[in-house]
């Protein structure tokens, strides 16, 4: 039964009011999802200090903390310079720049647009947008945004001419090079997009929308080493979520087996395969660097003990040194992690792969994966 | 939520945050993060659905807050700028996302029309009103759901919820309102 159906008992206004009230102190009351523990540190870990602007700098020095003692007779002389020097600024400032209510109303038009599109109403998108590139025919942004409109009202010729016209205004502009490459994709035009992915990426390498059109542009042109190269780079970027497991796929169905899943509590992230140099215990440096990480994952993922499964087919002594050298390297490189809390084992089989309906045996292999921490086990393995 | 924008903690607001951060004190801006995350987060999980892509989205949030800090003058709270920044990157991720179905994902992949998530807390014995107001709230379109979140569950006045949304005061009445009635009607229905 509908709780809220009781109010059509009472007379409309009145019942509007409680229906009002209800839902108000339902939002109010409402629990928040949890924030992940490390939200916090890895925003912190991007950070790098800003640099100060030098009139930043300047204002903070002036108007530091300070005791002042004001003489008069002493101050005199600086004030009168300060004051010239200010009624120079004052004769020689720059005149406002005048007010031009049709710039006022296009870019209300551009911001309505927006919204329209936000809200999935294109025609109205297309409305405003339209207004806005008539009232100002100048701005690269309003026929980008109005190329978008067309794109969500499904008139394809609009949509790239549109983006087309942003270009000409903005040869730079890069979010109209990386949607005409959608355009171009979109209508099957393979080379078209690529070209348009490439312009992208000249301009921002780790752009991650260009990075994965890019390879599927590709897939279609059957270039396979560069597609490969395509998915290796966007995973180097976007090691997690959904489409790094999809380009991983696509690495994987390629023959190209250098990345592997690796699952972490609730997450799973594709991590280059763990692999040694030419030592048989020496691990390779971008090894180090996947160990490094997932060891500090680790830590602050609480409940969690890592498996990590080294394969060495017919040499299991090999593979039980593997496994102490890979157990060795994660609680060398985290110090604080508990050595409970990282198991090995070690088989002398190679490792099996599913590759579309073929099964491939990789001769050496290692698996890492977590799994949730009983309470009652608290014993070392090794 | 501290409406002067003073932290619990030692008063400091979080204007002199901002101040100290745009001097370079990194942690000035963690302490703002640390205030900050759990709305932000939480916006993020109401618009992308998926708890991962949320942490995602709200660290893409505290970094380009970061990044544009200098654009900040404090005419408004702080609270209320960095949700409109936030609130830009979710718009554009809805955006990619609608069309990204063609082009990023698989046809019919696993996020495809995920149903609104339902907090732990509320999967118990919680009151059968709230469950259905979150999930009802989840359906709303992202302006209406966030005009109220931030009128009624962040409790700022509608100034505030203007600058959160990037619109007029008589806009954030309108979204308010509108927000309600769409809210009423599908509750009845």
């Amino acid at each position: 039964m509908n709780p809220f159906n009781n109010h059509k008992l009472l007379p409309d206004r009145q019942a509007v009011d409680a229906l009002n009230e209800m839902i108000i102190q339902g939002i109010r009351s409402l629990p928040d999802i949890s924030v992940p523990a490390d939200l916090a540190t890895k925003i912190m870990g991007q950070l790098r200090p800003r640099q100060p602007s030098r009139t930043r700098r300047v204002l903070r020095f002036l108007f530091r903390p300070q005791t002042l003692t004001f003489t008069p007779v002493k101050w005199a002389p600086a004030l009168a310079v300060l004051l010239i020097l200010a009624a120079g600024l004052w004769a020689g400032r720059e005149p406002s720049p005048p007010w031009n209510p049709l710039l006022q109303e296009a870019e209300f038009n551009y911001v309505t647009g927006r919204n329209f599109l936000v809200q999935n109403n294109p025609d109205q998108a297309l409305f405003h947008l339209r207004r806005a590139v008539e009232q100002v025919p100048d701005k690269a942004d309003y026929h980008f945004w109005l190329g978008v409109a067309y794109w969500a009202g499904q008139d394809p010729e609009s949509e790239e001419a549109s983006y087309q016209k942003a270009l000409q205004l903005d040869p730079e502009f890069v979010p109209a090079h990386l949607y005409l490459g959608h355009h171009y994709l979109e209508q099957r035009d393979w080379q078209g997009a690529l070209d348009r992915y490439y312009r992208v990426l000249a301009r921002a390498p780790d752009q991650k929308e260009a990075l994965f059109n890019a390879a599927l542009a590709l897939q279609h042109l059957g270039r396979v080493r560069e597609e490969n190269r395509m998915w290796t780079a966007y995973l180097q970027h976007n090691p997690s979520g959904t489409l790094a497991l999809q380009a991983l796929n696509h690495l994987t169905a390629n023959g190209d087996l250098g990345f592997q899943p690796v699952t972490l509590g609730d997450r799973i992230r594709v991590a280059p395969r763990i692999g040694f140099e030419k030592s048989p215990v020496q691990l390779t440096p971008a090894s180090l660097a996947v160990l490094s990480e997932i060891g500090r994952d680790l830590s602050v993922t609480d409940g969690y003990i890592l498996h990590i499964v080294v394969y060495v087919q017919n040499d299991r002594a090999l593979a039980e040194q593997r496994a102490k050298a890979i157990k060795k390297q994660i609680l060398d490189l985290n110090p604080g992690l508990s050595p409970h809390r990282v198991r090995v084992s070690w088989f002398d089989l190679g490792s099996t792969i599913q590759v579309k309906d073929q099964t491939l045996t990789l001769p050496a292999d290692v698996r890492i994966f977590t799994q949730k921490q009983p309470d009652h086990i608290k014993e070392e393995i090794l | 939520m501290d409406k002067t924008g003073a932290s619990m903690d030692d008063g400091v607001t979080d204007d002199q945050r901002v101040e100290e951060a745009l001097h370079g004190d990194v942690d000035a801006f963690g302490c703002l993060i640390k205030k900050y995350e759990r709305p932000i987060f939480n916006l993020m999980a109401r618009t992308a659905g998926g708890l991962e892509e949320a942490a995602d989205l709200s660290q893409e949030a505290f970094l380009k807050a970061y990044e544009k800090l200098h654009t900040y003058h404090g005419n408004n709270q702080f609270f209320s700028w960095l949700y409109a920044v936030s609130l830009n990157l979710a718009r554009d991720f809805l955006r990619k996302k609608k069309r990204g179905a063609g082009i990023f994902r698989e046809p019919d992949g696993p996020d495809q029309f995920r149903e609104p998530q339902v907090p732990d807390a509320l999967q118990g014995d919680q009151e059968e009103e709230m469950k259905h107001i979150y999930k009802i709230l989840g359906t709303l379109p992202l302006e209406y759901r966030e005009a109220l979140i931030l009128r009624y569950r962040q409790d700022l006045p509608v100034k505030e919820v203007a600058a959160g949304l990037g619109i007029s005061v008589s806009g954030a009445k309108m979204r308010i309102h509108r927000g309600l009635e769409q809210l009423r009607d599908k509750l009845r229905t």
